[in-house]
């Protein structure tokens, strides 16, 4: 349903776009080198790929670089790359447990199994502008990472992997159990190549999650955060690491493993009343998305449990609500084709109301 | 050193772009009228215009801003978050406080003029002239039956606290026990039910007469309120179900023994072991240490 | 002499701009509610009658008529444009909350604060409509305590008795009381509200077209039900219903009313049998015996 053709007076149309280029070339400074955008800006990088849905760094420093950052359009051009490539097959479902952790904490319990391992986060900076970093020598860089390292004898190695922390509840059977249902795994939804029809399965929604816009996303949860649902979250774990990426060889049948992709995942745990037999139970909202952006998966992972409601009460809780108004590329094509031509349509408009004024 | 002189000081060195405590005097007035407006009327959520501040929103920036402009240079200030003055959100914002105004730092509630907190009332009950500034992200007691702003302003202004009673009501028909865990509603001075911030059902007692000043800060939902010493506060219950604390059953603190405190329950290692602690470090640190006095010849 | 319990005098309300000219241009002799100036809605105009102790009154009328403005006015429901309340009774619990005496106030004028007080404490509405009187997802003993709340009760124990009691008189099944009114039939969500209005034991019970909307064969049960709840309970009732065979089995005085005014009232057998105003005549000859 992606909005894509425009027609108009040719010319016209190519020198706005030069005028576009003009206005991102003009000036005194450099060409943006892509690999500064991929290494500087990686978050915004991760974002453009998730909302892309194609996991490729450069590519996504590309599109930056090429739509002067606009982050819509930087996605945008992923996705339409993204069609130019053939679909070769899909890969193994992978276990997150398994995940090479760089982050990993959670808010549910002081301490956990394996620690709370901060990792690399701007979170806990205050939010000054550092007015140092207008000019910085080229060496700026180096000159920091010595300093950091410098001293360091020794380094410690994290564990392989670590338990998930919501497994610790699921032993005491505070947790909802796993629900899987034979016929639906065996069969996920693949919205790319079938439209979305209501009820959508969890795969579906997952998906169509996965690739939503950050702050459509966002919006939605907050408004069932603040008080429109019924969530009443906690972060159960939430997980910035690698994930290897398997598939099956199509001749041996066996597991190969083809690289690996940095991802973002939150467990969240619902307030959210519920039952398994007699006695209540809390129960689980899941979110997982290309790159490392921890406010998407944790939106996510609300809006997953949000869904769940028997009852929407709300608008995060209505399934067709969500879903059909998440994805970036669809929502920024239907609102931005509105200053397209529409002045056919509009001259019936005139028409009626001329005549409903005449009858007046 | 009084404020002025500070002041002073702050011109001759150039290198300091802020202004005392960060926000600017206009909004300190503003702010502290608020605080006293909200002083007046115990329990009642007063609108103020929130500022903006380097710290993010949800993350503290209403006890924040109201810390910064209370505090004077000669403050000693304590900030703790779930009861620890070395947690993530209490060390940052220590920082930042104290670069933005030089005040000195204390662990020790006895020795502080000013707290801030987190989701926890300390151990150590107030004393007459300390203020406690707590952090909220929810102002409203009654989000949790009506999302719409414009209602629950008229429900507190009528008085009309039926659903919420109602909500208990059928929690206790469900499930045989009010299920509202932190953020356990109180009603103030025999007028309004106030959200006491997500501090354990455990410290709710403490706001009760108390010969401190509470103040509760919500940046993000720009609400000030307050509760003054010697305030009538009641937790909400019904007589024949009444107001009970969170049960640690036989746990004690694995550092210094207590049975008296609110603990933290963590799980040792992948078997499921279960420790408890003490959630305010200091007050463990100073049972710790009283122990250990003890033992001396 | 028995005085009144309740006074109503010039009650009017409008929906709309309104203009000078409203008032004179609708009613009855007009055939119309719609002021042709300015379209706005005279709901009612002029409503004035008594109410005596113990009695239950009809209103009875077509849609458009004025009745449910009325009874919605009486519930602080809406707020009139004109218009006097009186009642002739004590209520000292209310009367210390509001801090005034009830007697001799005009209670339209009183805070929305005072209002709902009042309300609480003192009347009781069962409305057409089961969703505009009950919370549909809360259970039927909830939506009782929600009154027996609002009147300060805070004892869990009594007030499921209370409630019991209630739902027993009403003929519902008390195994129900923990049930949300949703799953029940409209029958029965009806006599959930009729057991939520009496909670408060009211001064004043208002029926707003409580079996309207339900089977024939269901609304003779609800209809017996209110009539031993009467014998019983002796409540002051207001019985609104454009339904002549409901006003004949419950009322002893009726007022009829067209166009948001009054045109004729009196003892109901005296309207029903020997209507003087040639609506109510109308009417009673229209009705199916």
């Amino acid at each position: 349903m992606g909005y894509v053709a425009v027609k108009g007076g040719r010319e016209a149309i190519d020198k706005a776009s030069d005028f576009f280029r003009y206005n991102q070339t003009r000036g005194e400074s450099e060409p943006l080198d892509v690999e500064q955008i991929q290494n500087q800006l990686y978050f915004l990088v991760d974002r453009i790929m998730s909302e892309g849905s194609l996991y490729a760094p450069k590519l996504a420093a590309l599109a930056l670089k090429q739509s002067a950052g606009d982050s819509l359009e930087a996605s945008f051009m992923l996705r339409a790359y993204r069609t130019t490539l053939p679909r070769l097959g899909y890969s193994l479902p992978v276990d997150t447990s398994q995940m090479r952790i760089i982050r990993r904490i959670s808010a549910a319990f002081k301490d956990i199994p394996g620690g709370q391992i901060l990792g690399p986060t701007p979170d806990y900076t205050l939010r000054l502008l550092n007015f140092d970093l207008i000019s910085e020598g080229t060496n700026a860089h180096r000159e920091y990472i010595a300093s950091l390292f410098q001293g360091i004898t020794q380094i410690d190695t994290l564990p392989e992997t670590f338990p998930k922390v919501i497994d610790i509840l699921r032993r005491e059977n505070l947790l909802v159990e796993r629900n899987v249902n034979e016929s639906e795994s065996s069969k996920i939804f693949d919205i790319t190549r079938e439209s979305l029809s209501f009820p959508a399965s969890r795969s579906a929604s997952l998906q169509t999650m996965s690739m939503g816009e950050t702050g459509g996303l966002l919006t939605l949860a907050y408004s069932n955060m603040r008080g429109y649902g019924m969530v009443h979250p906690t972060v159960g774990e939430l997980r910035v690491g690698y994930l290897d990426v398997y598939v099956k060889n199509p001749y041996t049948g066996l597991a190969e493993r083809t690289g690996e992709i940095k991802v973002t995942e939150a467990e969240v745990i619902s307030k959210a009343e519920n039952r398994q037999g007699d006695s209540p139970v809390f129960t689980l909202g899941y979110g997982i998305c290309f790159g490392h952006n921890e406010t998407k998966a944790i939106a996510m992972a609300v809006l997953d449990r949000a869904m769940q409601a028997e009852e929407p009460q709300s608008p995060s809780e209505d399934q067709e609500f969500v879903l059909q108004h998440i994805d970036g590329i669809e929502s920024m094509g239907f609102c931005n084709h509105y200053k397209l031509p529409h002045y056919v349509t509009f001259q019936s408009e005139l028409d009626r109301l001329r005549k409903a004024q005449e009858k007046a | 050193m009084k404020l002025g002189k500070w002041l002073q000081q702050q011109d001759i060195d150039t290198s300091c772009h802020y202004t005392f405590a960060f926000i600017d005097e206009g909004a300190k007035r503003e702010i502290r009228r608020k605080t006293l407006k909200a002083i007046a009327i115990p329990g009642y959520q007063v609108p103020f215009g929130s500022r903006d501040m380097p710290i993010a929103r949800g993350w503290g920036t209403g006890g924040i801003q109201l810390t910064l402009s209370l505090i004077g240079p000669d403050e000693i200030l304590k900030v703790i978050d779930q009861g620890s003055d070395d947690s993530v959100n209490a060390v940052n914002i220590k920082a930042f406080i104290s670069q933005v105004t030089g005040v000195r730092l204390t662990t020790k509630v006895q020795e502080a003029t000013l707290i801030q907190t987190r989701h926890r009332i300390p151990e150590e009950p107030l004393r007459k002239g300390q203020i406690l500034v707590l952090q909220v992200p929810i102002p409203e007691p009654l989000r949790i039956v009506e999302p719409s702003e414009r209602e629950t302003r008229r429900m507190h202004a009528e008085a009309d606290y039926s659903r919420m009673w109602l909500h208990l009501y059928e929690n206790i028909v469900a499930y045989k026990e009010i299920m509202i865990g932190s953020r356990y509603p109180v009603f103030v001075n025999d007028r309004y039910i106030m959200d006491p911030s997500p501090i354990p059902r455990w410290d709710n007692p403490q706001l009760h007469m108390s010969e401190g000043l509470y103040l509760f800060g919500a940046g993000r939902e720009k609400r000030i309120y307050a509760i003054p010493p010697y305030t009538d506060v009641k937790s909400i219950e019904f007589r024949d179900y009444v107001f009970r604390v969170e049960d640690f059953g036989e746990a004690t603190c694995c550092r210094c023994g207590s049975k008296n405190t609110f603990l933290n329950e963590m799980i040792d290692d992948r078997s499921g072991k279960r420790i408890y602690s003490c959630s305010d470090t200091a007050y463990c640190s100073n049972l710790l240490d009283q122990k250990r006095e003890g033992y001396k010849p | 002499m028995i005085r009144p319990v309740l006074k109503i005098k010039g009650l009017s309300k409008r929906h709309g701009r309104g203009c000078p000219s409203c008032y004179n241009l609708t009613g009855p002799q007009h055939d119309r509610n719609i002021c042709p100036q300015c379209q706005s809605v005279v709901a009612c105009h002029n409503i004035t009658f008594e109410l005596f102790p113990k009695e239950v009154l009809g209103i009875v009328g077509e849609s458009g008529s004025g009745k449910s403005t009325v009874i919605k006015l009486l519930n602080f429901d809406l707020e009139p444009d004109e218009g006097e309340l009186y009642v002739n009774h004590s209520n000292s619990e209310v009367e210390n909350r509001i801090g005034l005496p009830l007697e001799g106030q005009n209670l339209f004028t009183l805070n929305s604060f005072r209002k709902r007080l009042l309300r609480n404490f003192m009347i009781g509405v069962v409305y057409q409509h089961p969703h505009l009187g009950l919370r549909l997802n809360v259970s039927s003993g909830g939506n009782i305590a929600e009154r027996l709340l609002m009147a300060d009760w805070r004892h869990v124990g009594d007030m499921r008795e209370r409630s019991a009691e209630l739902l027993a008189k009403t003929e519902v099944p008390v195994s129900r009381m923990d049930e949300p009114p949703r799953n029940f039939s409209g029958g029965m969500q009806q006599r959930v509200q009729i057991a939520k209005a009496l909670s408060n034991e009211p001064m004043l019970l208002l029926l707003d077209e409580v079996t309207s909307g339900l089977d024939v064969s269901v609304q003779a049960r609800v209809l017996d039900l209110i009539r031993s709840l009467q014998h019983e309970l002796h409540v002051t009732t207001i019985v609104v219903s454009h339904d002549l065979g409901v006003i004949k089995m419950l009322t002893s005085r009726t007022i009829v009313m067209k166009n948001g005014h009054i045109v004729e009232s009196g003892l109901t057998d005296q309207v029903l049998e020997d209507p003087q105003h040639p609506y109510s005549q109308l009417l009673v000859s229209s009705a199916l015996t």
